[in-house]
């Protein structure tokens, strides 16, 4: 998944030369907290609602229409932008949300600003990939780390007919450890799960049941 | 109270049956019949035999191209194209016969639908319908046709009511709910075992309708081994307001029963007294604010002597108003213990020395009831703000 397929290209901007009390009006009439600051789609610098509240505590009760009037996008934008190129990875546009603690990056090909992809838009495009949209049993593992497992298990699950909707491995708790979550298109998994059992490995959810209930 | 009530049902309907070691099997119904009957509790002018339901009445609730495939799927269960439409997988493979069947449950729901709005019952109980998860071109969790939905759109059509939903089976009725989720006329309320650890996955508190339904789906995710009184604290909190707020013509009831401790398929540890309260409930809820309208489908429920035969039971004795006693005649043990895969009861009601010790007991409750009144607060205040 590349930036370019969940990035927005509808891009509201600012000029820097724009007043604060404008670039306010901006924001809250599109419903966005970022505003690119460009000169001729060349992108100079980034202005957000963070940004503002800081240069006036008191925007809020609108006590100093002056102030928001007299000062200028280009006196309190940040300069220093964090960007990503339409053909970056998703996954590489969530690091740079997730390391600089920003909630967007304008996308930036040959010095224009093309598109921009917020915080919300990288967590729902994960939330699609994870197939939650989509009816599922959620399956989770603990594998040996070496070569096959997921192979081993996918084998099972295809035994059983079941497609399944999405899969994440990642490194388990320890090290020679990793967990795998899939998202079955199954409403009845015990046979799989028995089979996964059977090929030795172990099941973290569903949990399966206390024997206590027959007396 | 009470009101008359039918029973709609024909031996036919156990042709809804995908393949022997299923865990939908139509042996339910036949031994949840002969239970009734070998109990005294089902005469024979309490039964109306379900109807077929026709083509143009499919269409309300399912695509076209998905109602031929499904019809070509019963005469060649091989076709490749099925998988496109979810049938042909291990959960709803492909049975000779298919459409035929699937045609009658959704058949058997309009019947039960109609001897209600024609004024010949006041209740009317279809154990074969509750086919909650199939969508409009989409079989689901062993659903071919959405019973439910094709009778809430016919009886929405030709009445013009407004109906109340309310799923108790562990699974989340998605299907229900997606279909009427901008509809404003029927609102949709789902008790479940939490999508994070249940199939179909969905039904989050967050789920609450879109545009003009909005407010009128409610959902209450509830925690792995969630007992009899957590679950029926959540079910009082929620239905009885939403019901008085909603004022409906009609309420359906789809009443799996697959939340019950033996259930091997989710993680729901109700007993069957939860059966028998839920049921009563929705029948008190009907009297008081629906003229005593009420439908009552089936749904989940994969243990069938321990738990199906006794929960539906007690679901038709408490709709026709008729007190049930505490053991099962040992004609029918006999009868089925031949079949059964386990001992097969003695008694209609748990014993209470099956208490199942459950760890954080209290922790589940909480959460539970947390959700509950979360789920109903933002439809109440829709509800009363146009009502
Ligand atoms: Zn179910």
């Amino acid at each position: 998944m590349i930036v370019e397929n969940i990035m927005n290209s509808k891009v509201i901007t600012v000029h820097p030369d724009n007043s604060v009390a404008q670039a306010i009006d901006l924001m809250r009439d599109n419903n966005i907290r970022h505003l690119p600051v460009t000169t001729e789609g060349n992108l100079i610098g980034i202005i957000s609602d963070r940004d503002m509240r800081s240069v006036s505590p008191s925007i809020l009760t609108g006590d100093e229409p002056e102030l928001l009037i007299n000062t200028k996008v280009k006196d309190i934008m940040q300069k220093q932008v964090i960007t990503v190129h339409p053909l970056d990875f998703l996954e590489e546009a969530a690091r740079l949300i997730y390391e600089y603690k920003v909630g967007c990056l304008p996308v930036v090909s040959q010095e224009r600003v093309v598109g921009i992809i917020t915080e919300a838009d990288v967590l729902r495009s994960m939330v699609e990939w994870v197939g939650l949209l989509q009816p599922g049993a959620h399956l989770e593992l603990e594998l040996p780390n070496r070569p096959g497992m997921l192979a081993s298990v996918a084998g099972i699950v295809q035994r059983h007919g079941v497609n399944i909707i999405s899969a994440l491995l990642f490194p388990g708790k320890m090290d020679n450890t990793q967990t795998l979550i899939l998202r079955l298109k199954a409403l009845d998994i015990r046979m799989i799960i028995k089979d996964i059992e059977a090929e030795g490995h172990k099941v973290l959810w569903p949990l399966q049941r206390e024997p206590d209930y027959e007396r | 109270m009470s009101g008359k009530a039918v029973f709609v049902y024909h031996p036919d309907l156990e042709k809804y049956y995908f393949k022997p070691e299923h865990p939908f099997n139509p042996t339910r119904l036949r031994i949840t019949v002969s239970l009734l009957q070998e109990l005294g509790l089902l005469k024979e002018n309490d039964i109306v035999t379900p109807r077929l339901a026709s083509m143009e009445e499919l269409l309300l609730a399912h695509d076209q191209d998905y109602i031929r495939a499904v019809e070509k799927l019963s005469n060649n269960c091989f076709e490749e194209e099925g998988l496109f439409f979810g049938i042909g997988t291990e959960d709803n493979p492909a049975f000779s016969d298919m459409h035929w069947a699937s045609s009658l449950v959704v058949g058997a729901t309009l019947t039960a639908g109609e001897e209600i709005m024609e004024g010949r019952a006041d209740h009317a109980v279809s154990i074969a319908g509750g086919l909650h998860h199939a969508g409009r071109r989409q079989a689901s969790g062993f659903c071919i046709y959405n019973d439910i939905n094709v009778a809430i759109r016919y009886l929405c059509h030709k009445y013009h009511i407004r109906v109340f939903y309310i799923d108790t089976d562990a699974h989340h009725g998605d299907g229900v709910q997606w279909e009427f989720y901008e509809d404003p006329n029927v609102l949709t309320v789902s008790f479940h075992e939490s999508g994070r650890f249940l199939f179909p996955g969905t039904g989050w508190l967050n789920e609450r309708g879109k545009k003009e339904g909005y407010g009128y789906c409610v959902n209450v995710p509830l925690e792995p081994f969630t007992d009899d009184n957590s679950f029926l604290e959540c079910f009082r909190e929620v239905v009885p307001p939403l019901i008085e707020a909603f004022q409906p013509d009609l309420i359906i009831s789809q009443n799996g029963c697959d939340g019950h401790f033996y259930d091997s398929l989710t993680h729901i540890n109700l007993s069957i007294s939860a059966f028998q309260e839920i049921p009563r409930l929705v029948h008190q809820l009907a009297h008081a604010f629906s003229g005593g309208k009420w439908l009552a489908v089936g749904g989940g429920g994969y243990d069938p002597f321990r738990v199906v035969a006794r929960a539906w039971v007690l679901l038709w004795a408490e709709a026709a108003g008729l007190n049930v006693k505490g053991n099962i005649p040992l004609s029918w043990q006999k009868k089925w213990q031949k079949i059964s895969p386990c001992t097969v009861p003695q008694t209609l009601f748990d014993s209470p020395e099956v208490s199942l010790s459950v760890p954080r007991c209290q922790e589940i409750a909480e959460k539970n009831f947390r959700a509950a009144s979360q789920a109903v607060q933002d439809t109440l205040i829709v509800l009363n703000k146009y009502i």
